[in-house]
């Protein structure tokens, strides 16, 4: 692959496409160390420890609809003359490290943090765009970021000066890559370091545990734990829930919260108990599905006591990293043995509405 | 009627209308303009809307085993972008066997012989060919995760629009969903009955756990052992004539009765119907007074489309505004998806677009971030006077958009409208 085409493109690291239905389920569906946009046309480039293992990770990129010349692989070593894909598809292609644009990625690491944080904030319609970006046809990219501003045109994508810029910065790498517009604009340097998304540090935290399923109890606990350290925590359930309560108020219990309270209510009361339990400075963190009446009552009472200080907060999947930030990015421009597995999972963590 | 138990294999047909034409000039139209665009755009999550040029888009459904086979005949190389979509990794299609045929030729270029011959032999004790929408055949050839269950939901509901408004008392000259997309309700009650039985019947051969995991919401649960065994006997003797009724018990919510099976007494079969009732039209028990809690002022009117939501709500929605005399009161229509349920909420924009005399209709996509849906709410804020809200979306959004609506236009001006089913 000519160098000059690598060099005028753009480049991302660490890109993950989960599926959408990310409340209850997490798989991913498509995991790229390196991302390079090209106008009209994308590759995916793998990191690869042995060359000889890339016909068969190929096939991979390549049943899931990543593209016909599969993956791009950075390798230090020759791939070797017996590795065919034997498949009827092209053969991954090795590039080499001399050719690749290094300062591309050095530059990233100045806006990773950054970058993640508001990844985070936005992290459900992040992906949602950078689906676009992989499996999207360039007709439902025009149609869904239209700007024509009739009434075919889809709120909010229609007025992307309104936008936050991680999201213009997506629109723009999707029209670029679909052919809808000659480059990308880049608004990465634009974005400015907010809040972080976690709250409830302090004050009472009053949770209300409606049914959950088995599978996330632990991590309900553990995002608990993790919110209410100095806190006095109120966990309300309904007698639907109970069990579930209990579970949750054991566990607490096991790992040493001790201003611990539970209480099961009658559904009709649930907003009105949260709301009087937390008055003063206390949040309240939704830890699963409740039924939109409630969320409604609970919403009224809290406006209706003028802001009262009461937080409201819920409990998402949101990326959580598992190193420091860029500490893979620095290793694979300094062309040591790494890979971007490790760099995030996905977890439930407490986010302020 | 008794029940049929003998084993002779046979097989119900689906077929895609495909004289349906969307009206207007719009680009939505425009690009969703045939049916096989349409199935291609909710089958790749709204990714792809490229049609096949195919003359005949059959799908079988095994009346002994819920087994689906779904028969493409195609031109050209129309294959190719068969293979496409079967790639897409974000795709619900999820049959037990696809075959593909040219239409002019004997196989296709990568045809396997005995495939093509299953497909002819599946064909050949075809009970009925039933025309149904592309959302019904979107949900028949749908996987059976969580997602392709609530699209089954969906289109039963879609296709018992007419039935449920009946038992509702409602009345108006709206167009029912099936309608406007130029299929009978027959029919389409029978596909879409069968797609939904033919998705519990393949859940029999999950692992228990897994359906948990995947139906964790208090509204589905999971099927048992005599469920199972029930909806294998209604699936057996499904037929054209399988008409139900919907009988809504103030209070208690609607019930479904097929007449069919009303001499019959067998437990499993019972059990099943009433699972079948519990899932598909539980939720619809929010629509029971629904109506009173509107008030006859001029309004925008937002709808936050939770996962089962589809066409026959939006249906349901228009006619209570309708009968309340205040639909020509609604001055716009947003349709808020996000990044899960846009699909759905695109063919639902999709069919109000085919109704004349309504108001302005948009969809919205908004997220579960709050700081997304947040800019979407003031967006929306921004342009009405007041907001009537209907709140069904996930817990996160119903929240962070009605607390800005607050902030922005105050509570006089926002009436938040709960759709659950629980009271």
């Amino acid at each position: 692959m000519s160098c000059d085409i690598l060099r005028n493109a753009y480049l991302e690291p660490s890109f993950i496409v989960y599926y959408p239905d990310i409340v209850y389920t997490n798989p991913r569906i498509a995991e790229i160390d390196i991302l390079l946009l090209l106008n009209g046309g994308y590759i995916c480039i793998e990191l690869k420890k042995d060359p000889q293992e890339s016909p068969k990770d190929s096939l991979k990129f390549f049943s899931d609809g990543l593209g016909s010349q599969a993956v791009l692989y950075i390798s230090s070593k020759p791939l070797g003359p017996e590795a065919i894909s034997g498949v009827g598809i092209l053969n991954p292609l090795i590039i080499s490290r001399d050719n690749f644009p290094f300062e591309k990625l050095k530059k990233w690491r100045e806006y990773l943090t950054k970058f993640f944080e508001e990844r985070r904030k936005f992290f459900s319609i992040d992906n949602f765009l950078c689906t676009l970006i992989l499996y999207g046809s360039p007709e439902i990219c025009n149609l869904l970021l239209s700007e024509k501003g009739d009434s075919d045109s889809i709120v909010p994508f229609d007025r992307p000066r309104e936008l936050n810029d991680l999201i213009r910065h997506r629109i723009s790498l999707i029209k670029c890559v679909k052919g809808l517009a000659p480059s990308p604009e880049n608004y990465i340097n634009k974005i400015v370091e907010n809040d972080k998304i976690e709250s409830a540090k302090g004050g009472k935290l009053v949770v209300l545990i409606p049914i959950i399923s088995p599978s996330l109890l632990n991590k309900v606990v553990e995002s608990i734990k993790n919110l209410g350290k100095s806190a006095e925590i109120v966990l309300l359930c309904t007698d639907k829930s109970s069990d579930n309560c209990k579970m949750i108020e054991c566990e607490l219990m096991k790992k040493g919260l001790g201003k611990l309270k539970t209480d099961s209510v009658k559904i009709e009361e649930w907003s009105s108990r949260a709301v009087e339990e937390a008055l003063g400075g206390g949040t309240i963190l939704l830890a699963g599905e409740i039924p939109k009446n409630v969320l409604i009552e609970l919403v009224n009472k809290i406006h209706e006591k003028e802001g009262g200080s009461i937080e409201l907060a819920s409990l998402l999947w949101r990326p959580v990293p598992k190193n420091k930030f860029g500490e893979e990015l620095k290793e694979v421009i300094e062309g040591k043995k790494c890979d971007f597995g490790l760099r995030e999972d996905v977890n439930l963590v407490s986010v302020r509405l | 009627m008794c029940l049929s138990g003998s084993d002779v294999q046979a097989s119900l047909c689906l077929r895609m209308r495909g004289d349906f034409k969307p009206r207007g000039e719009g680009r939505i139209a425009g690009t969703l303009s045939d049916p096989w665009k349409i199935w291609t755009f909710l089958t790749t999550h709204g990714m792809w809307c490229q049609g096949i040029k195919s003359k005949k888009m059959d799908l079988s459904i095994d009346l002994l085993t819920g087994g689906t086979t779904l028969l493409i005949s195609h031109e050209k190389d129309d294959y190719r972008l068969i293979k496409a979509i079967e790639s897409v990794p974000l795709f619900h299609l999820a049959v037990d066997a696809l075959v593909t045929t040219k239409e002019e030729g004997e196989y296709t270029s990568w045809g396997i012989h005995s495939k093509i011959k299953n497909g002819e032999i599946k064909a050949v004790n075809c009970r009925k060919i039933l025309e149904v929408t592309p959302l019904t055949f979107h949900a028949a050839t749908s996987g059976i995760h969580r997602v392709g269950l609530y699209y089954r939901i969906m289109a039963f509901q879609q296709s018992l629009s007419t039935r449920i408004a009946q038992a509702l008392s409602l009345h108006g000259d709206i167009p029912p969903p099936y309608e406007v997309f130029s299929v009978e309700e027959g029919q389409e009650i029978c596909g879409s009955l069968a797609a939904l039985l033919s998705g519990i019947m393949k859940w029999g051969r999950v692992d228990v756990r897994v359906i948990r995991e995947e139906l964790t919401t208090s509204v589905i649960k999971s099927p048992n052992e005599e469920v199972l065994k029930g909806v294998k006997k209604l699936l057996r003797n499904l037929g054209e004539d399988i008409l139900p009724d919907i009988i809504w018990d103030r209070g208690k919510g609607p019930l479904l009765s097929f007449n069919i099976f009303s001499n019959i007494k067998d437990i499993q079969l019972e059990k099943s119907l009433e699972y079948i009732n519990e899932i598909s039209l539980g939720r619809l028990a929010c629509y029971d007074g629904l109506a009173e809690k509107f008030v006859k002022e001029e309004f925008d009117l937002a709808i936050d489309f939770s996962e089962q939501m589809g066409p026959c709500d939006v249906y349901l929605l228009l006619l209570i505004l309708k009968e309340r005399g205040i639909l020509e009161k609604c001055r716009k229509m947003w349709l808020i998806g996000t990044p899960l349920t846009y699909p759905a909420a695109m063919y639902s924009l999709l069919y109000l677009k085919q109704i004349q005399k309504l108001p302005l209709s948009r969809l919205v996509l908004s997220s579960e971030d709050p700081a997304f849906s947040k800019i979407v709410a003031e967006r929306i804020s921004s342009e009405g006077e007041k907001i009537i809200y209907i709140a069904a979306g996930p817990v996160s959004h119903v929240l962070s958009f009605y607390k800005t609506l607050l902030e922005k236009k105050g509570k006089e001006n926002v009436r938040a409208i709960p759709l659950s089913p629980h009271k």
